[in-house]
This record gives structure tokens, C-alpha cells and sequence, in this order.
């Protein structure tokens, strides 16, 4: 469940003034229409992110073909040798030489063939494109329970430059690639304007429509249903109650007796407390944690920090922490070395209800309620001893 | 764009060269000329099909055979004996020799050494040390310990399997390993001569405290203006950010922190750690001195390390109560050279590292206490004198200036 942007100005406001949200049809920066013009064969439209990405990929595949060639070579030359010296019947001394070149070659040619074979979908062939959808039914979640927003939004919050302008610095990147042809070829075509319905909208996360809501005072968001905008309390009871699944009832929720174990409130918490710190938080669900912090922004650099948020009850009478097991921990952080990620275990102690009673009848309640979980932030290395000594 | 990283290769310090399949002709080389240890080379997985291959391999398992068959004995010169006494769990050394020394057991008055169980395990298993048992105290009867008897006896002194497990890997990585001083059951070794519990100037409540940016003056006078000018006065969700006028986003994202009160007054730092107030599970165990040509057992200096053992068995991933005492068990270290922001968040004030032991199986994780909040990013674009560092950096923070400028207006 999400809070969507469907007005383009500001979807291109959120993306580049903080980079909130998710384009509901792309990885991260909502794309779609541009990607689907250029596939459409729209000249006006330069590369998108994806197109980039994929290209390097490419670059990457191609470097490793042609090791896995040179892996092979190598190995022939070895097995030619081996045959010839026990003819010549001088084994050692010839054999020691080539040692150091040798690699087994797992056949990553069959390899590369299969990655290539799978992403060929990806590609239709040019000159036969698909008709462009006439409607937005498809998409469109049905119901009650959907949000949607129409977003006031005041500008910039972040400092950040356009996404187009990122684009281009990394178009620089590939110019010593030697597969340009299909680059070459569409060159040569004449110029075309296509025009299509966009099909993609921003999502937010309850988090980040409440920090916008809430905090910044910039989004007013309404439900599927009716156009009348939500009061932040209204909006705050919405999301205490569709924060779990199956949503908790209308009448368990009540705002003056606040449970502050919600799990939104206990991920807002989180989330406003490293964004107000000046990281760019986004969801970390590709890489097992919760959240991911980006310094100034996912297009500047990769994520340094992947974030786990873990309540504590420490103030709670008979209440239990939540137990992982170690096992789980390795997993996390195993994936997370992988992609140079420091894993922080962030431990959310929250108050009890006892705590937060009243707040509902003092100006800046809400405030105090936030005030009232205690954040702390642990760090997790691997220390491997072999590498910790100075001799 | 995140998944770029997989290929880009592991952290160098990530990487764990113990885990790899290991190629043993190095053995050979050490005991043929007495050679230095080679690097391992790459793994090898699958017959490739040449004699090249299975030749090496032959000679990998030839060597670790080889190795594995040498018959250990004590040389008459460097013969070290030592008396087991279950009264004290100690063992008395008759008479020290060897580099060992340097870094094990400790001197009573008279002078003479006496080694903790995990040291006597360690000695004799290694093959430094002979053993005999002495069930009265007085060096009357002397009977010879297997090393199974050895470990029989001396194990259950050492605190668990788990932790001599620990014990012996940091020793044999070189590393010098003392108990944790409140760990220590007897007298002669509870006295040390460094520091190693906070100082009492360093309250842990101190980073609970308000220690925000300031608002300042000015900060105050703009939040009164707001208050006084404010029609949703009583309004509990009332928006942290006011609408006006900011020169800069520092000012936004000040207003936007959220204040966090100091927590209930943890446990008073002076009648802290006896041993059985403290976790059963989560408290430091051993205290680790990097490997140093000059090192004193006299007088080691501080730590480098602090461990704490715990077994898969017994304990989950730490609790936030459970995590604090360990940090509350030691002195913050003070870097000595100054480092980034995201090295000073990775590295932390105080680390603790678990070792944490899976049926023999020990992964060591260090535990930072990172501190987010004293480490705020730059959200303002660096001034125009300061602009352009590099060529690829400089065009996003122009571009983040001119946004900058255009900012702030009203909001509803």
C-alpha cells in the first residue's frame, strides 16, 4: 500500500528535491515513459538510467567472455604441451612454467549464452512496437483502501541537480566501448516525435508521505474514495490502521490512546530520525534490511549504510525484545559486505502508552511522542583476526 | 544501480582467506628449506582434465600428509613442566623458558609463574608444555597428563568450551589474550595496571543528552515569531517546519530534529560490574593486545580489542539492553588521527567485538557504538569559493546552488 503522485510536475518535483519515492513501473527514478519512447523510437528522448546501466552490463559480459576465451586458450596450450612432453618424455621442468596462468574455466561461455538468451525478451526487435495501452485500468488498484495524493508541494528541499544532468555524466562513461553500432545506426534515423499516455506514477511509502505531510507540511493526501483532503490526524489514524495486514479495524485505532508499538510509528521513527540527519532513506528490501541511507541522493553514489531497525521494550513491563537468531544476522550481513554496505542495527526503544497519554491536547504533541523513543545506532564489521594485526 | 557493487568485487577486509580450500604445498616449503609462508593462490574447483592439475593436487595432499606425520616432541633445551592444581585451577611452571612466557601467566611474590587453564590447554596442546597433576597441593606425587587429561581437568576452569575454542584462535593468529580482570576467579590475576572501565567523567547518559544544534539567538527569536503568528497553536501535528523564510537548509533540518530525552538513569557506575550483576551471556570476556615485539605482561597498556564469547547455543542477536551493558563495560577510545564522517560512524566511539561461536565454528563481528546523531551531513552546497573540487563533482553542486537559491516560500 502506497501513497501515489500522479501529477508530472510533481513527480518530477519529489524525485528531484529529495529523491522521494518509487516510479511504480521503474527500479527507482520513475522512468517508464521515457523508456518506453525510446523504445518506440522517439528521438527526442535521451538515454534513460536503465539504458546506461544496461550497457555497462553489457560492457561487463563482454569482458568476461572474453576472459573466459583467453581461460580456454590457455588451458589448450597447457593440454597441447602436456601431450608433447610425454612424447618428448620431459615432463617437469616445461610444466612449472605456466602454472601462474592457469585457471580452471568453468564453462562461462555456455554461461554467458544462457544470460543472453534470457535477456533478450527485454529487447523486442526494432520496427515492431508494442501498441501503447489505452487505458490505466490495468494498474489501477480498485477499492477503498487505496490512497492517492494530489501533492501541494513547495520546492526544493535537498540540494540535488536534475536527473537528466546525472544522466549525461554517465553517458560520458562508456565512450571507450567498441560495440557502437546500434548507437551508430540510430544516428542515422530522421527525427521523430512520439506521444503516449504515461502510465507511471510516484509511490510513497507511508514514511515518507508522513514526513511530507507531517513534518514538512507540504502534501495533503486523499483517499481513493473521496476528494477531500485528510487532516494529519486523519491521515495518522490511516496509517496506524493499514500499516499491518490484515488492517487493523477502524474502532482499534484511537489516536488519544496512541499505541506507540505500531509498527509505522516504530518505522517513522526511524526514518524522520535519519532524515533529519541529512540522509536520503530509502527502502532496503533488495538487500534484507529496512533501510537504506544514501548520502545526498541514490544517483550521486551507492548506498553506505544498510539499516535494520529492531524494537526494544526496554521501559515495557513483561514484554519480550524480538529474538533473531545469529543465523539471521550472518545472512544480513553476508549479503551486505558483498555489496560494501555497512549493515547498522538500529535499536528502537519505545515508550509506553502510559508515556505518550495526552499528547493529543498539547500544541506540538506529536513532537513529544517522537521524542519519547530513544534511537540507538550499532555498527556491524566483520573482524576477521588475520587482518587486525599490525605485524 | 545497487547491484553494480556485486560485481565490483569484495572489501579487502571482508574477505577470509581461512575459508577458502586450502592448498597445502606450502608445508613442503617450509619444511624442506624453511622458507617463508607463500601467498595462496586461486581456488581450483573442477578437473580440468590436465596432468598439470592433479599433479598439483597430489602434491597439495602429499604435503599436509607429510606435515600431519612429523612426530612432536619436546627438545631436551626448551623442555617446559608445570604442575596442575585443581584447588586454585591454576598450574604452577617449574621453571619458565620460551618466548611464550612473554605473553602468558602472571608472577606471584615469590616469583613464581603461574598459568590459567585456558593458557595450560593451549601450552600443552601445542606441544610447549608437559603436565602433571598434583591432587594435594604439594608437589608430592607426580603423575603426567595426556593432553585429553589436561583438557578433562583444566576445561571447566576455563569458562566453557566456546571460550578456549576463542581463546586458541586469537592465540594462534598471534594475537596477546588476557581475561576480562572480573572474569578472573583468582586474586593474582584480577589486579591490572591499565584502564579499563569508563571513566567516571564519561557518564554513558551524556550521549542521550539534548545535544543538538543550537538554535541559537536567532533561532529562538524566529521560532516565537512563528508561535505568536500561528493559528494552529494547539494543534499536536502541527508541521515541524514552519512556514518563512530559511537562508539555508541547515536551518530547515534543524527544525526538524526531534529532541530525545536522556533515558531512565542506567545502573550507578560504582557499584557496577560484579560478576553477577552483569549478563550472563553479554559481558567482555577476554581482552586482546594486538601481536608486539615489546609487549610487557607487567604492564600491557590498554587493549586494543575487547571480545566477548558467546555460543549460538545459548544467545540471540543482542538485545538493545544487552548491547548497552557491553558498551557501558568499557572506555570510549579516542581516535587518533582524524577521520571521515562515515569511517568515524563505521568505527564508532566504543567496540566490542562478538565472537560468536556455532558448534566450533567462530565468526567475529565488531560492535560500534556509531553515534548518528553527532555526525549530521552537509545539506548546504559547499560556498563558491569552495565549489568544483573535481571535474565530475563540481556541475551537481552548481546546479544544487541555483536550486538553492530559488527555494523557500510559503507553504499552505
Amino acid at each position: 500500500m502506497s501513497v501515489e503522485i500522479r501529477d508530472p510536475e510533481a513527480v518530477l518535483d519529489l524525485w528531484q528535491k529529495g529523491f522521494w519515492g518509487k516510479g511504480s513501473l521503474s527500479r527507482s527514478e520513475p522512468t517508464w515513459l521515457n523508456r518506453e519512447l525510446r523504445r518506440l523510437g522517439d528521438t527526442e528522448v535521451g538515454a534513460t538510467s536503465e539504458e546506461i546501466t544496461r550497457q555497462r552490463r553489457d560492457q561487463r559480459k563482454e569482458m568476461k567472455k572474453e576472459r573466459a576465451r583467453k581461460e580456454k586458450e590457455e588451458l589448450q596450450k597447457v593440454k597441447l604441451a602436456e601431450v608433447q612432453g610425454e612424447s618428448t618424455s620431459e615432463p617437469t621442468s616445461s610444466r612449472k612454467t605456466v602454472v601462474a596462468d592457469v585457471k580452471v574455466v568453468v564453462d562461462l561461455e555456455e554461461e554467458i549464452k544462457g544470460l543472453e538468451g534470457a535477456s533478450l525478451p527485454l529487447e523486442p526487435p526494432d520496427g515492431l512496437p508494442t501498441p501503447p495501452l489505452s487505458t490505466t485500468d490495468g494498474i489501477e488498484v480498485q477499492g477503498s483502501n487505496l490512497i492517492s495524493a494530489e501533492a501541494e508541494i513547495t520546492p526544493a528541499l535537498l540540494p540535488q541537480p536534475s536527473s537528466d544532468e546525472e544522466a549525461v555524466g554517465l553517458a560520458e562513461v562508456p565512450k571507450a566501448v567498441n560495440f557502437d553500432l546500434a548507437l551508430t545506426a540510430k544516428e542515422v534515423q530522421p527525427p521523430k516525435k512520439v506521444t503516449i499516455d504515461n502510465q507511471e506514477h510516484l509511490q510513497l511509502t507511508f514514511s515518507e508521505a508522513f514526513f511530507l505531510a507531517y513534518s514538512l507540511g507540504v502534501l495533503s493526501v486523499t483517499t481513493g474514495s473521496s476528494h477531500e483532503i485528510l487532516s494529519i490526524r486523519d491521515l495518522l489514524r490511516t496509517f496506524l490502521r493499514f500499516c499491518s495486514f490484515p488492517p487493523l479495524p477502524e474502532s482499534s485505532v484511537s489516536l488519544s490512546n496512541l499505541n506507540p508499538d505500531s509498527s509505522f510509528l516504530v518505522t517513522y521513527v526511524a526514518y524522520h530520525h535519519f532524515r533529519s540527519l541529512g540522509w536520503v532513506v530509502k527502502s532496503g528490501v533488495k538487500f534484507s534490511v529496512d533501510f537504506l541511507l544514501y548520502k545526498r541522493g541514490p544517483v550521486f553514489s551507492h548506498a553506505e549504510f544498510a539499516v535494520l531497525v529492531i524494537p526494544s521494550y526496554t521501559r515495557w513491563q513483561n514484554r519480550d525484545d524480538p529474538n533473531h537468531g545469529w543465523d539471521w544476522l550472518h545472512s544480513v550481513t553476508r549479503v551486505n559486505s558483498q555489496v560494501k554496505k555497512t549493515v547498522v542495527l538500529v535499536y528502537v526503544d519505545v515508550p509506553t502508552p502510559a508515556e505518550v497519554k495526552g499528547w493529543d491536547k498539547q500544541a506540538d504533541g506529536f513532537r513529544e511522542v517522537l521524542s519519547k523513543y530513544r534511537v540507538r545506532e550499532v555498527a556491524l564489521r566483520r573482524w576477521i583476526p588475520g587482518k587486525n594485526r599490525d605485524i | 544501480m545497487e547491484t553494480d557493487g556485486i560485481a565490483g568485487g569484495l572489501d579487502d577486509v571482508d574477505v577470509d582467506l581461512s575459508d577458502e580450500t586450502q592448498d597445502f604445498r606450502f608445508l613442503a616449503a617450509i619444511t624442506k628449506k624453511g622458507g617463508s609462508i607463500p601467498k595462496r593462490g586461486e581456488k581450483d574447483f573442477e578437473p580440468d582434465g590436465t596432468n598439470l592439475q592433479s599433479s598439483t593436487l597430489d602434491e597439495s595432499r602429499n604435503a599436509m600428509l607429510q606435515a600431519l606425520s612429523v612426530e612432536r616432541s619436546h627438545t631436551g633445551k626448551s623442555r617446559v613442566t608445570a604442575t596442575w592444581h585443581p584447588s586454585r585451577s591454576l598450574a604452577k611452571v617449574h621453571e619458565q623458558r620460551g618466548v611464550l612466557f612473554k605473553s602468558m601467566g602472571r608472577a606471584d611474590k615469590t616469583g613464581t609463574i603461574w598459568l590459567l587453564p585456558e593458557e595450560l590447554i593451549y601450552m600443552v596442546e601445542r606441544g610447549s608444555l608437559e603436565c602433571f597433576y598434583d591432587p594435594t597441593g604439594d608437589a608430592g606425587i607426580n603423575v603426567p597428563m595426556s593432553v585429553q587429561a589436561v583438557y578433562a581437568a583444566a576445561l571447566p576452569a576455563t569458562g566453557g568450551l566456546e571460550r578456549y575454542q576463542v581463546y586458541a584462535n586469537l592465540r594462534r593468529t598471534g594475537y596477546i589474550v588476557y581475561r576480562d580482570p572480573d572474569q578472573q576467579s583468582n586474586e593474582l590475576f584480577k589486579t591490572v595496571t591499565y584502564q579499563y572501565r569508563p571513566t567516571a567523567a564519561v557518564d554513558p547518559r551524556g550521549i542521550w543528552g539534548i545535544k543538538l544544534w543550537n538554535l541559537g539567538m536567532f533561532g529562538a527569536l524566529f521560532t516565537s515569531v512563528f508561535r505568536t503568528g500561528w493559528s494552529r497553536d494547539h494543534d499536536p501535528l502541527r508541521p515541524l517546519l514552519r512556514p518563512g523564510a530559511y537562508k539555508n537548509f541547515r536551518e530547515i533540518y534543524t527544525r526538524l530534529l526531534v529532541p530525545r530525552h536522556p533515558p531512565p538513569p542506567p545502573p550507578p557506575l560504582q557499584e557496577r560490574p560484579t560478576a553477577e550483576g552483569k549478563d550472563p551471556h553479554f559481558n567482555t570476556t577476554f581482552h586482546v593486545w594486538k601481536p608486539r615485539p615489546n609487549f610487557k605482561k607487567s604492564s600491557p597498556g590498554p587493549p586494543d580489542f575487547y571480545i566477548s564469547v558467546v555460543s549460538t547455543k545459548d544467545t540471540k542477536v543482542p538485545s538493545l539492553a544487552q548491547v548497552e551493558s557491553l558498551f557501558n563495560e568499557i572506555p570510549e577510545e579516542v581516535p587518533k588521527r582524524p577521520v571521515g564522517a562515515f569511517q568515524a560512524l563505521k568505527e564508532g566511539r566504543k567496540n566490542v567485538i562478538l565472537a560468536v561461536v556455532d558448534y566450533g565454528v567462530i565468526s567475529y563481528m565488531k560492535f560500534s557504538d556509531s553515534r548518528f546523531a553527532e555526525h549530521p551531513l552537509d545539506v548546504d552546497p559547499p560556498g563558491p569559493g569552495k565549489g568544483g573540487k573535481g571535474k565530475g563533482k563540481g556541475a551537481p553542486h552548481k546546479s544544487g546552488n541555483s536550486k538553492a537559491g530559488a527555494k523557500p516560500s510559503g507553504g499552505k
